[in-house]
């Protein structure tokens, strides 16, 4: 309803008078008055990008250094040819720094037969051996290298984060025997009791956060557990089977979200 | 003679009947308005009521007329058109219509939501328009409409006194109170009472509504609390005045802008000119701010990089030489027709104007004054209104109405773009010394460099280092160690959410100057 701002009218042209009648005046000052002006980059932080003339230094959109994240996700192991097996995953994770942090994180889960397992049972009357992973006890170190954004198309700004894990735990396969059947010869074994065990392994990962608050992330990540089982743990007839290490490589990948407290 | 007295007799007679059968009439249409007002027909009450108000030779009836069509036309959401009415009746006075009260609440609340505009409000309140009234008589809840309109007019006059008083009249619990205020504000300033001008708009930025109209308010004040700071040569706390303008709000780029002002001032050059870039960023560059061009040439000038400063010099004249030609040539054609400029901004501002292209920085600063925005907001309901009066076409015809409130409404617009055009006018000449100003700003620093005077232009360019020692990062922040910072480099592509914390990252080249 028209209420005057003309304070600021009056200060521009203060600014610009007060530099005009300076710059009139400017001739007769002496030159023994002469003030150097000293390197601003002095007064800047010492960051990133030193090399650029103009750089963007604001306070960063979302930190994670001293603060715990704790969140859940969907794993789904996409190496397996005849079953899937799907995993909820918690995790949690102390955040050192921006770029270090541990976490932790435990899956529990079960395997669905694919239809190719089926069929060749049923047709061929061919079973096939399976390593059904139930669990993951993981600890790994987190390092996160990368700090990004992007725009989308509406215009709305998307933050982001890569990281790298790596660590070790210990992963749980559930035998269930179910392959085992009478032999050729028609003698009948009496496969164990279905059971669980543990192997320990070693992961390696890569994941993406992408924030979408300055407390809440969703979570992407890519991750191969690689551990070693014993063949005789699987065996129908484990009395007569010989030990024999072979290396399963679980590649997981696991869809979730995430709180920083 | 006797039958001429027997003539005269029956006439009188017969008028007398007249008389009595037309205050019957009249009566019994009061009673109707009323009923159908009641019953909520506001357009038959409307109606009605206004032939009983054009055509009644009984004031009192005439008087209830005026009263029962002004709440039947506010009822049927035409506010414009029922302050014609209320209008009439408080021009009448307290002593003349009993509904002075009523009719000056209802103006006051009218005009709190959609703006009736100046020109009709001094009209009724201000000794200018004639209305002159005596403050007793002013009901309390329109006492804050009345005072602040009275103070607006003694402030347009510079009677500031006069102007502190009747703001300070406003009451606290009224609409008007915090703009009251923020003139109070303005007041004590211009009278040097800085810390109190300080005051006044603290109170108005904390106590502004959260709608659009409250948002504009604070950041009006919360500029002004800055522009103060900076009067009084406290430019760090004028810097975090300016860093709390919202993003969203219109007065955000001046608030980069004069905070380049602000950081030059105390030295701090990259700062400045990372202001600077942002202001001149692509996405404003429909935007008039001329002197951010001189501003860059001299923290240019002041870090002896004299390539940078001719640079801008020429960005300046390249940008604003050819505006001279059409700002001439619009000073010339639009002094005689308001309403022409004010639809030239207009239509600018709604995207359809397709000349004057250079001067389109011009009409886009044109276009966000309270003086566009006010006339536009009275155009804009008058039109509105103007299309619904179609809705009552037929009743509103036979009666009059629809004509009366056309012309009224009509009128209303017309003068609304008039006095739009004229104040749009006044600042187009304001425009034109400023930048004939500044263009004899670049002509000196110019010339002062191709002197070799340099070192005495630097030294004349005086600013504070008292505060040197504060460092700023991006976005009017101070720097703090303990807080984590995240780093974009510029290559050259501007992003919409890095506009305001550009820092530049660029060292004096005094000292080889000084060498050579």
């Amino acid at each position: 309803m028209g209420w005057p701002k003309q304070i600021g009218g009056g200060k521009r042209r203060l600014g610009l008078l007060a530099c005009a009648m300076l710059l009139l005046i400017g001739p007769f000052v002496s030159l023994g008055g002469v003030a150097f002006a000293e390197g601003d980059p002095e007064d800047q932080p010492k960051g990133l990008f030193d090399a650029y003339d103009v750089r963007v230094i604001r306070p960063r959109f979302f930190t994670k250094a001293r603060r715990a994240e704790f969140g859940g996700q969907l794993s789904v192991v996409m190496n397996q040819t005849f079953i899937y097996t799907y995993l909820m995953t918690g995790i949690l994770n102390y955040h050192f720094t921006e770029a270090l942090g541990v976490e932790l994180d435990g899956s529990f889960g079960f395997s669905l037969d694919k239809e190719d397992k089926t069929l060749l049972k049923s047709s061929f009357n061919i079973s096939t051996q399976i390593q059904r992973t139930q669990y993951q006890f993981l600890g790994s170190l987190v390092w996160t290298p990368l700090y990004g954004k992007y725009q989308l198309a509406s215009g709305k700004l998307i933050y982001f984060d890569t990281f790298l894990i790596g660590g070790g735990g210990m992963t749980g396969i559930d035998y269930q025997y179910d392959h085992c059947q009478a032999s050729s010869s028609g003698t009948t074994v009496t496969p164990p009791a279905a059971n669980t065990k543990g192997y320990f392994g070693g992961i390696i990962g890569i994941g993406q956060r992408f924030f979408i608050d300055k407390n809440t992330s969703l979570r992407f990540e890519v991750r191969d557990n690689i551990f070693s089982v014993n063949e005789r743990d699987g065996s129908c007839d484990p009395e007569y089977a010989a030990d024999k290490a072979t290396a399963i490589n679980n590649v997981t990948m696991q869809v979730g979200a995430s709180r920083f407290l | 003679m006797n039958s001429l007295v027997c003539h005269f007799r029956w006439l009188v007679r017969i008028v007398a009947v007249g008389v009595c059968l037309g205050a019957q009439v009249a009566s019994a249409n009061i009673q109707n308005v009323s009923a159908l007002y009641s019953r909520g027909d506001y357009p038959a009450a409307a109606s009605s009521a206004f032939q009983l108000y054009s055509s009644s030779r009984n004031a009192q009836e005439k008087l209830n007329a005026g009263f029962f069509l002004a709440r039947s036309l506010q009822a049927l959401d035409l506010p414009y058109a029922a302050s014609r009415f209320y209008g009439a009746i408080v021009r009448q006075g307290p002593m003349n219509n009993p509904f002075f009260r009523q009719a000056f609440e209802q103006l006051g609340a009218i005009n709190s939501t959609v703006s009736l505009g100046q020109a009709q409000i001094v009209q009724l309140v201000s000794s200018r328009g004639g209305g002159s009234l005596n403050s007793e008589s002013i009901p309390g809840s329109a006492r804050g409409f009345y005072f602040y309109y009275q103070g607006v007019e003694s402030f347009e006059d510079r009677k500031y006194e006069a102007a502190s008083r009747n703001f300070k009249a406003v009451p606290g619990g009224s609409p008007y109170y915090l703009r009251a205020q923020f003139h109070l504000g303005v007041i004590a300033n211009l009278e040097g009472r800085h810390s109190q001008a300080i005051s006044y708009f603290s109170g108005v930025a904390s106590g502004a509504r959260r709608d659009d109209e409250g948002e504009h308010l604070r950041a009006s004040a919360i500029m002004n609390i800055a522009r103060v700071e900076y009067e009084t040569k406290r430019y760090n706390e004028s810097l975090m005045q300016y860093g709390r303008v919202g993003r969203d709000s219109d007065l955000w780029l001046d608030a980069q802008f004069e905070g380049s002002w602000a950081f030059f001032m105390i030295q701090k050059h990259n700062n400045a000119l990372g202001n600077l870039h942002t202001v001149q960023a692509p996405f404003f560059e429909n935007r008039f701010y001329p002197e951010s061009y001189i501003l860059q040439s001299i923290t240019f000038l002041r870090l002896c990089r004299f390539d940078e400063t001719k640079e801008s010099l020429e960005k300046f004249r390249d940008r604003y030489q050819p505006l001279f030609g059409e700002l001439k040539k619009l000073i010339n054609d639009y002094g005689e027709n308001p309403r022409g400029f004010y639809k030239l901004v207009y239509d600018f501002r709604s995207g359809s104007l397709s000349k004057f292209k250079e001067a389109w920085p011009l009409f886009d600063a044109l276009s966000r004054t309270d003086a566009f925005r006010e006339g536009a907001i009275a155009v804009r309901n008058s039109d509105s209104e103007l299309a619904r009066l179609s809705r009552y076409g037929g009743k509103w015809a036979s009666s009059g109405l629809q004509e009366e409130l056309r012309d009224f409404l009509g009128k209303k617009k017309a003068v609304a773009a008039d006095e739009a055009g004229r104040k749009l006018y006044r600042k187009l000449g304001t425009q034109r010394d400023y930048l004939k100003e500044l263009s004899r700003q670049t002509e000196f620093i110019n010339a002062e460099m191709l002197l070799n005077r340099v070192d005495a232009l630097r030294a004349s360019l005086q600013v504070s280092t008292a505060e040197k020692r504060i460092n700023f990062i991006g976005g009017f922040q101070t720097l703090n160690l303990a807080q984590e910072l995240e780093y974009w480099p510029f290559q050259g592509e501007y992003w919409e959410d890095e506009l305001g914390y550009y820092v530049y990252n660029i060292a004096s080249s005094c000292l080889a100057a000084k060498k050579k």
